[in-house]
């Protein structure tokens, strides 16, 4: 019985759930051979900040540098342009070493920096893969070819059936739009893997334990309490989301020019409703979007600041 | 003297003094006049300050004429029920809209507010389920809705 | 109530993250009104719950010296919060904070009278009636006084730790405050306070503008309220102390500062205590001594 010899209709019904079900199985091999799983790996408090950036992705990474080089005023914002502002401490570490002389040297965008970055990305995705957070090359590679050869047998025989079907001169736009629309599957199932398994559970296992970080830097006018490694922390922990909350949504517009069409209004109506919903805002407290309730400001004066 | 009589001597002399603190009456026989008046400057900064923080937009889009058009209206609108900057801001764009003076630029931040209370005759009463709105601005159309758990999901049509 | 210690700090969101990693903070004092009762409570207050940090729920609108018996509303939300939080204490204020339908959304002082005295303390046992734990009252600072006061701050203490059985929260900061707003007699008001009666001790930041002095909590603390708490702890031994900050959140470096400097005045004045306790001998040794002068 050759399912190429069937009818449209009989075929479709065969062919839609094999591609669908074909799909799923893909994903499924992607994911259980994002090697090694387990419990969450237990990470010491002074791990590196931009290690935890990196494990989330080199993207992360690099807003987390930058925005901690802003944060302690080694970069500055100059209109639209990242420009060098204070000396680079003595301290400092290669990756931000890397930032700072892109930064001196030109135009700072995200392509310059994956491009001035590819040395200290791979040394952190060394890091964390010889600890079995991150995938290694020698893992990725079977990850992307083998669901993608699964999937693709699968878009094959559809496209076998559209020749077929064009030789007959039977009917074959609804099988040609399918498989079309089928091929864009190919484009998820090859995406570079990133973290494994483990990786995922100690990601998600840090988030938890940095909540009281989340809530600072959400909290608004949180920027002076915090130092630079923990902006950098909680970017790489949280994304670089937490820039706009933490006083940088200019420097996430000069990253990201073509995002969000609206100005800081959007993000920060996002930025309430992220703080109000996680249960702290009473309908009869003060609570504000922003800063606490009851704060004296200046001239608080009399009582008031007695709270 | 009974406790009961005290409480309505003590109410009628409070409520004198707060008169005086919050809506500019005359400060009560007795009181230092300069420094009652200096604690209702500061009563009312904190007031405006509060309504600030929680309408930041709003704040922005009326600039320097936010001050002496939220002093004017705060007179003659002391808080009542509760003491929430949410919902005095509220009744503060209410007032901006009856009298068609509210900020284009501020109607967004408006329109997320409905989305997630609603300004009742007992207060601020925060909203459950599903709760959809949407508004003109400009030349876009904004959709918004807040979901069961409060989460709110902005979308915005070119047209 | 369990007693309290050390150095607190004033949980604020954006302290969060530092109050998280803050390993000698003796307690944290958690805001009723930035809680919302009818959701869970914010995961870092949980942590601080499951470390075991002691945690005390203050709150601001209840207006106990109001005419006004308590809300039971205000009353029942607060205990339940109380519950949530495993509060050790509640605590609020001597001042009313509405009349008449009006907010005034400040704190405002109490007549230092009998009558309203009397109003107040009815108010506070109906408040420790509807309340699990012990309610601590905190003095306010205020820029003006009601007309013929018949007694002194420290008197109308005093009279209020004897009517109740409500412990005290004693700010040294508005008690600077008045000191130099009104001329308020801070040694007497220091004084006037029992060991066994003081819960624990609040510590702010001001600043002056012009004449007066305003406690904003937003500014470092100046040498005015530490020394009170360092006479504070020179008559009754070390109390446990809590700083406010409300605004202008200061860097990492500047707030660990601050704690230290609280930390160092209780010192001073323990030492001096201590200092002094030697210098005079017991009543029993004294009578010893004079038998044995006794030829």
């Amino acid at each position: 019985m050759n399912p190429l010899d069937w009818q449209g209709p009989e075929f479709l019904s065969l062919y839609v759930p094999l591609l669908i079900g074909g799909f799923l199985v893909a994903l499924l091999i992607r994911h259980l051979l994002r090697l090694p799983a387990g419990g969450p790996m237990y990470l010491s408090r002074r791990t590196d900040p931009y290690e935890v950036a990196a494990l989330d992705g080199p993207g992360t990474l690099m807003e987390a540098v930058v925005g901690a080089l802003i944060h302690r005023k080694v970069l500055r914002l100059e209109g639209r342009r990242i420009a060098t502002g204070e000396a680079l401490p003595a301290d400092a570490v290669s990756v931000e070493r890397s930032v700072f002389e892109c930064a001196a040297t030109g135009d700072v965008t995200l392509e310059v920096l994956r491009r001035a970055l590819i040395h200290d990305i791979e040394y952190y995705r060394r890091r964390l893969s010889q600890k079995g957070l991150v995938l290694d090359e020698f893992r990725a590679r079977p990850l992307r070819l083998l669901p993608s050869l699964v999937y693709g047998a699968i878009l094959l025989l559809g496209l076998a059936k559209v020749f077929v079907g064009l030789s007959r001169d039977r009917p074959v736009m609804f099988l040609v739009l399918l498989v079309l629309l089928g091929s864009l599957g190919l484009l998820v199932l090859g995406r570079r893997p990133w973290r494994t398994r483990l990786g995922d559970a100690t990601l998600k296992a840090l988030r938890e334990e940095h909540q009281a970080l989340r809530t600072t830097a959400v909290a608004g006018d949180a920027s002076q309490a915090l130092d630079g490694r923990e902006v950098a922390l909680a970017v790489g922990l949280f994304g670089p989301a937490m820039l706009i909350p933490l006083g940088y949504s200019n420097l996430r517009q000069t990253l990201h020019p073509s995002s969000s069409s609206s100005s800081g209004g959007s993000s920060s109506g996002s930025d309430s409703s992220s703080s109000c919903s996680s249960g702290d805002c009473g309908s009869s407290s003060s609570c504000s979007s922003g800063g606490s309730s009851c704060s004296g400001g200046g001239g608080c004066g009399g009582g008031g600041g007695g709270d | 003297m009974s406790a009961r009589t005290a409480r309505e001597r003590l109410a009628e002399a409070q409520s004198a003094l707060v008169r005086s603190l919050a809506q500019g009456a005359p400060v009560p026989a007795g009181f230092n006049a300069e420094r009652v008046q200096e604690t209702a400057r500061t009563l009312l900064a904190k007031r405006r300050r509060r309504v600030q923080r929680s309408w930041p937009r709003l704040t922005e889009a009326l600039g320097e004429s936010f001050r002496p058009r939220f002093d004017a209206w705060a007179q003659e609108n002391p808080m009542e029920l509760e003491a929430s900057p949410l919902a005095d801001g509220r009744r503060f764009a209410d007032a901006l809209l009856g009298a068609g003076e509210f900020p284009d630029m501020a109607r967004e931040e408006l329109l997320i507010f409905e989305l997630r209370y609603h300004l009742t005759g007992q207060g601020l009463v925060p909203r459950r389920g599903l709760t959809l709105r949407s508004m003109r601005i400009g030349s876009s159309i904004l959709l918004a809705a807040r979901l069961p758990g409060g989460r709110v999901l902005r979308l915005r049509l070119p047209f | 109530m369990k007693p309290l210690a050390g150095v607190g700090l004033g949980w604020r969101r954006q302290l969060a993250h530092r109050i998280d990693q803050e390993p000698g903070l003796g307690f944290v004092e958690v805001l009723a009104e930035h809680l919302n009762p009818t959701a869970p409570l914010p995961a870092p207050l949980l942590r601080l719950r499951e470390r075991g940090v002691p945690l005390v729920l203050h709150a601001v609108s209840l207006g106990l010296g109001g005419a006004e018996p308590p809300d039971t509303r205000r009353l029942d939300t607060l205990a339940l919060l109380a519950k949530r939080l495993g509060a050790v204490c509640v605590s609020e204020h001597v001042a009313f904070v509405r009349a008449d339908g009006i907010e005034s959304g400040h704190l405002l002082p109490v007549p230092r009278g009998d009558e309203a005295l009397d109003v107040l303390a009815e108010n506070v046992r109906l408040a420790q009636a509807a309340l699990p734990v012990p309610l601590a009252l905190e003095n306010i600072a205020t820029l003006f006084e009601w007309p013929a006061p018949s007694c002194t701050e420290a008197e109308f203490l005093a009279g209020l730790l004897s009517r109740t059985s409500a412990l005290l929260l004693l700010d040294v900061a508005n008690l600077y405050a008045n000191a130099l707003n009104l001329g308020t007699d801070a040694a007497a008001v220091l004084a006037a306070v029992p060991r066994e009666r003081l819960a624990y001790v609040h510590v702010a930041g001001g600043v002056r503008h012009g004449t007066l002095y305003h406690d904003t909590h937003a500014h470092p603390v100046p040498m005015g309220p530490l020394e009170l708490l360092e006479a504070l702890a020179a008559r009754l031994g070390p109390v446990p102390a809590l700083l406010e900050r409300d605004d202008h959140f200061p860097s990492p470096e500047e707030l660990a500062a601050e704690l230290r400097a609280i930390d160092a005045a209780i010192a001073r004045g323990v030492a001096r205590r201590e200092a002094e306790m030697v210098q005079r001998p017991e009543p029993q040794v004294m009578a010893a001594r004079g038998s044995e002068a006794r030829p």
